[in-house]
């Protein structure tokens, strides 16, 4: 059961990585295990994660298109706040081994010890955010798609994950600092893209937000 | 006829050197022998095997999902316990003693588990499910089910969830989940991160596997060496708790080790000292071989006789042949009286004393043969053990012993008492075996008889704490009762097992309930909830998907987005096997409730055991459901009940012969009572032992009950035959060195801390010294002699 929910979570930590590492990740650096290798070596300068995103979902189950935005927060080292915006509120936070999720009409508190699934969140989260390269390495096939800007695409090793996701795309910004765009394919052609805005790294972010 | 063992004398005297050298060949071989017996270390010979179901239980209890299995139980302060257990677990890997490790659930539960899970839906609905269905397909619950499902599908979880939503929309798949607690409940343990943890979080578990038997002392040691080594491995303020059987059996070896450095000791010197006092010739150490010869011939004989020997028999048999020693004393002694008096040939001493030893031996003979009545497989074991160790005494003592001892002569110390004849009548003598009788009796029915194993091993002050901490922590998993059923088909043992669910349903029985009927029904049962499941759908199904198309068109849905439910629901559903839970990676559930013994298959459901279940599963609801009801109580209770019946049949029956052997050696009705005052004494001073201490009489207390029957039968027909011996006044001295031998060789267990020790000592001490005291002072007197 746990497990099954992995794949959700390689989503989200695979955004972390993103934005810890995209400001790091130049073009002029052309191959794949240097582009990794300085990306972990930045990893550690990253205290705090803000950010704005917009998510379109190109799923067959709906009959159009459909766009939801929220924010995205991360501090080192075991915080994190994922929320939808619109066009409904909703979300979860993390501190440590407690955590909050809410909708428009609930909140429920959780506990990391005896929920499986936010259990796994969390582990892995700390495993992209300190850039556990072995780890990575271990759960995915990366390879440099361009360089200008560095497009990172992710292909999942194990069979589960790989029965379902196809593979992610992490597009980094020549200009800026922050990733840009997301990606994930899955296997029967649906796609969630998500594209992000107004990226913070290092800047203040208040205890409240984890709670 | 007794005669003949005089004319043997007189005919092996010349040929003293090949009696040496064959008995010394004898004894070789059968040393040979010993050394390469098969001993077996097993309990189960210790328990009934005639009395219905104890045997059976026994072996039934085994099977308990942790009667084998060690349990270790790490916390750490202030830390993740979870760590502390992994650095162990790995530890205890490396050891080849461990032949499993485990510190959490399977984990190949895979990312599609909730799909393949959906299709035993059908197979798994009961009547109460088929409820829940009519809930799910509520308008209501419908218009919340979809909502909630367009926000999954947005979230960043959709990429696992979307399959399931699209063919469980409604969430049938929590009709099955819960099914998969049932199985599951084994201990009060959650998982977190793939291992067992307490429900505070507190405490990790490790269930441990090893080959070793929990009953191979010298294995357990190893175990325990093994365990300790990987302690070493824990992290600074890790703790670890370690319970089960192969504990136990290195700490009762290792109390019997404890035990021995003070006993031995002790036992030495008190028979150094009886030596320096009595006896102190070269010649009275030939009396103390017989015995050692003894335990080797009937060891010998008893392991031809069954094959192999068990290890509690060789050790008990060993103080019943305590007996042994007094038919080497007796004639001993009387042939120190002949070498001083040269009226007496040493011919004439040994026909004058063989009736006496004859029936000593005989009645000794008929106590034991008494055990061979019991239904313990292990006591009549014992009693072969002893007859043959009897036998090889008595002849030993009469044909061999004397060719040893007639040479030279001890100074012996003890005045030589002399003898008036005095006739006491019968009414007094009737009235005080009346009263010892009857204070036997009374004693008999309220001491009370323990048959608890556990009581009779030695449990040390700190096991026993981390055994109530390890409960305290993950709930009584060890002291749970079973429901066996078995058949000859996996799966009509699992119909069985319904019927087993379906009887604790009925009567309200299911809290806390462990069974795999919920999760793996029959195949029988899986059809009705198929024909369940078709007929609820036949009846709502179109009803259910019209009313998802108007609400999914509302939110947002395709028109095809819940196809996959659509399918599902019209599709003929299939039954499935234990293969499927095997796919799903559940397997590890379904091992620990099935399993095949021999060729038959067995499903066990686990529940408290309580005396409201025990009641529950009378042998009538037994019967009707094809079930065996197991539990540690009930076992106990039945044991006790067993050893209780046992006491009864071989006291009485070893009291009725030698009673009736008395009364045809002596042909007089004082003699024969005075005869059987030791035993009756040195039974009923036991038991009023026990009862005035409180103590419960257990298996060790009633296998040496027989060594006071026969040392109290040898006594008092050695002092009632004394008046006819020429050697009269050494028989007191036989008696008293044969019961100062022994309560100084077993008597002094009453210091051991090992209940079964102490049981023989307190046994010993009290039995054979009240038999003694009354051979030599009570019995004389009745007897009308006179110092």
């Amino acid at each position: 059961m746990g497990r099954s929910h992995t794949l959700a979570f390689h989503f989200i930590l695979t955004l972390s990585l993103g934005f810890i590492f995209s400001g790091h990740a130049s073009a002029d650096l052309r191959d794949i295990d240097a582009v990794l290798q300085k990306l972990r070596e930045r990893a550690t300068a990253v205290e705090s994660i803000s950010s704005e995103f917009s998510q379109e979902s190109h799923l067959s189950v709906f009959e159009e298109t459909i766009i939801s935005s929220g924010r995205f927060l991360f501090r080192k080292p075991d915080k994190l706040r994922w929320e939808y915006l619109s066009p409904t509120t909703e979300g979860f936070a993390l501190e440590g081994d407690q955590g909050v999720r809410w909708t428009e009409t609930t909140r429920t508190s959780f506990s990391l010890r005896s929920d499986p699934l936010m259990n796994v969140v969390a582990r892995q989260l700390l495993a992209w955010a300190t850039f556990d390269l072995a780890w990575l390495s271990a759960e995915y096939f990366i390879t440099l798609e361009a360089d200008s800007p560095v497009l990172l695409k992710l292909v999942p090793k194990g069979s589960d994950t790989a029965l379902v996701l196809k593979h992610l795309l992490i597009e980094f910004s020549l200009s800026s600092t922050t990733v840009q765009r997301v990606e994930l394919h899955e296997q029967d052609g649906d796609l969630t893209r998500i594209l992000f805005e107004n990226s913070q790294v290092n800047t203040p972010l208040d205890d409240g937000m984890f709670r | 006829m007794f005669h003949l063992v005089g004319r043997a004398y007189d005919f092996l005297a010349p040929r003293r050197g090949y009696l040496l050298v064959l008995f010394a060949l004898a004894c070789l071989a059968c040393s040979f022998f010993v050394s390469r017996l098969v001993v077996r270390e097993d309990i189960s010979t210790m328990l009934p095997d005639d009395s219905g179901r104890i045997a059976s239980d026994f072996a039934l209890l085994r099977l308990a999902p942790f009667a084998q299995r060690l349990t270790i139980t790490v916390s750490h302060n202030g830390a993740n316990p979870i760590q502390a257990a992994e650095v162990l677990a790995t530890a205890l890997r490396r050891d080849p003693v461990f032949t499993r490790v485990l510190t959490g659930p399977p984990s190949n539960i895979s990312l599609t588990f909730l799909t393949k899970l959906l299709p035993l839906a059908p197979a798994l609905l009961t009547e109460q499910d088929s409820k829940t269905l009519y809930a799910l397909t509520d308008p209501e619950h419908v218009q919340t089910a979809l909502e909630q499902n367009k926000r999954d599908l947005l979230s960043p979880g959709a990429v696992a969830l979307k399959n399931v939503i699209q063919q469980d929309p409604l969430g049938i798949r929590n009709i099955v989940l819960p099914k998969l607690a049932a199985p599951s409940r084994l201990a009060d343990v959650r998982i977190e991160d793939g291992h067992f943890v307490s429900r505070d979080g507190k405490h990790a578990l490790i269930l441990v596997d090893t080959d070793i038997p929990m009953t191979d002392s010298l294995g357990a040691a190893k175990v325990m060496s093994s365990y300790q080594e990987a302690l070493a491995t824990l992290p600074e303020g890790a703790q670890a708790m370690l319970v089960g059987g192969h504990r136990h059996t290195h700490a009762n070896a290792q109390a019997i080790k404890d035990d021995l450095t003070i006993i031995l000791p002790s036992a030495f010197i008190l028979l150094a000292l009886i030596f320096l006092l009595f006896m102190r010739n070269r010649q009275s150490l030939y009396v103390f071989l017989v015995p050692v010869c003894v335990v080797g011939v009937a060891g010998t004989a008893t392991a031809l006789v069954y094959g192999s020997i068990s290890g509690i028999v060789l050790g008990f048999g060993a103080v019943l042949l305590g007996i042994s020693v007094d038919y080497a004393l007796h004639v001993y002694f009387a042939l120190q009286n002949s070498n001083t008096d040269e009226n007496q040939t040493p011919a004439h001493t040994l026909t004058q004393i063989s009736p006496a030893i004859t029936f000593g031996a005989l009645t000794s003979c008929t106590a034991l043969a008494a055990l061979l009545v019991s239904d313990i497989p292990g006591i009549r074991q014992l009693a072969v053990f002893s007859l043959f160790g009897i036998i090889a005494s008595f002849f030993m003592s009469l044909l061999i012993l004397p060719h040893f001892v007639t040479k030279k002569t001890g100074s012996l110390i003890i005045k030589t008492p002399h003898n008036a004849r005095r006739s006491c009548s019968l009414a007094p003598l009737i009235a005080l075996w009346i009263a010892i009788l009857s204070a036997g009796i009374w004693f008999g029915q309220h001491t009370r008889i323990n048959g608890d194993l556990r009581e009779m091993s030695f449990t040390p002050i700190e096991v026993q704490a981390e055994e109530d901490a390890t409960r305290a922590v993950w709930g009584s998993m060890r002291d749970l009762a079973l429901i066996f059923v078995r058949a000859q088909t996996f799966d009509n043992a699992l119909e069985k097992n319904d019927h087993v669910w379906n009887f604790l349903q009925t009567n309200n029985a299911t809290s806390s309930i462990i069974s795999l009927a919920p999760l793996l029904p029959s195949m029988q049962t899986q059809l009705q909830n198929v024909a369940r499941w078709e007929a609820f759908w036949q009846a709502n199904g179109q009803n259910t998907l019209a009313l998802m198309d108007s609400k999914q068109k509302a939110l947002g849905f395709s028109p095809s987005a819940f196809s996959p439910f659509s399918e599902f629901i019209s599709t003929s559903p299939e039954t499935f096997s234990n293969e499927s839970l095997h796919e799903l990676g559940i397997q590890e559930f379904v091992d620990v409730l099935a399993m095949r013994d021999n060729d038959e298959f067995l499903v066990l459901t686990l529940l408290p055991d309580t005396m409201e279940n025990a009641a529950l599963l009378s042998d009538d609801a037994e019967r009707e459901l094809g079930a065996r009801f197991v539990s540690g109580s009930r076992f106990r209770e039945l044991l006790g009940d067993a050893m209780r019946i046992d006491v009864l049949c071989f006291t009485g029956s070893a009291l009725a012969g030698v009673a009736l052997l008395n009364a045809i050696l002596f042909r007089n009705p004082r003699k024969t009572l005075l005869a059987l005052l030791p035993i009756g004494m040195g039974v009923t001073t036991v038991l009023a032992t026990m009862y005035y201490f409180g103590q419960a009489l257990n298996l060790f207390h009633i296998v040496s009950l027989p060594l006071i029957i026969g040392l109290g039968a040898d006594y008092g027909i050695f002092m009632v035959c004394r008046p006819e011996q020429s050697a009269q006044h050494q028989t007191a001295r036989a008696v008293l060195f044969s019961g100062l031998t022994t309560l100084c060789g077993f008597g002094v267990l009453v210091l051991a801390r090992h209940p079964a020790l102490h049981s023989i000592g307190i046994t010993v001490l009290t039995g054979v010294g009240a038999a003694m005291i009354t051979a030599l002072w009570v019995v004389p007197a009745l007897n009308g002699e006179r110092r």
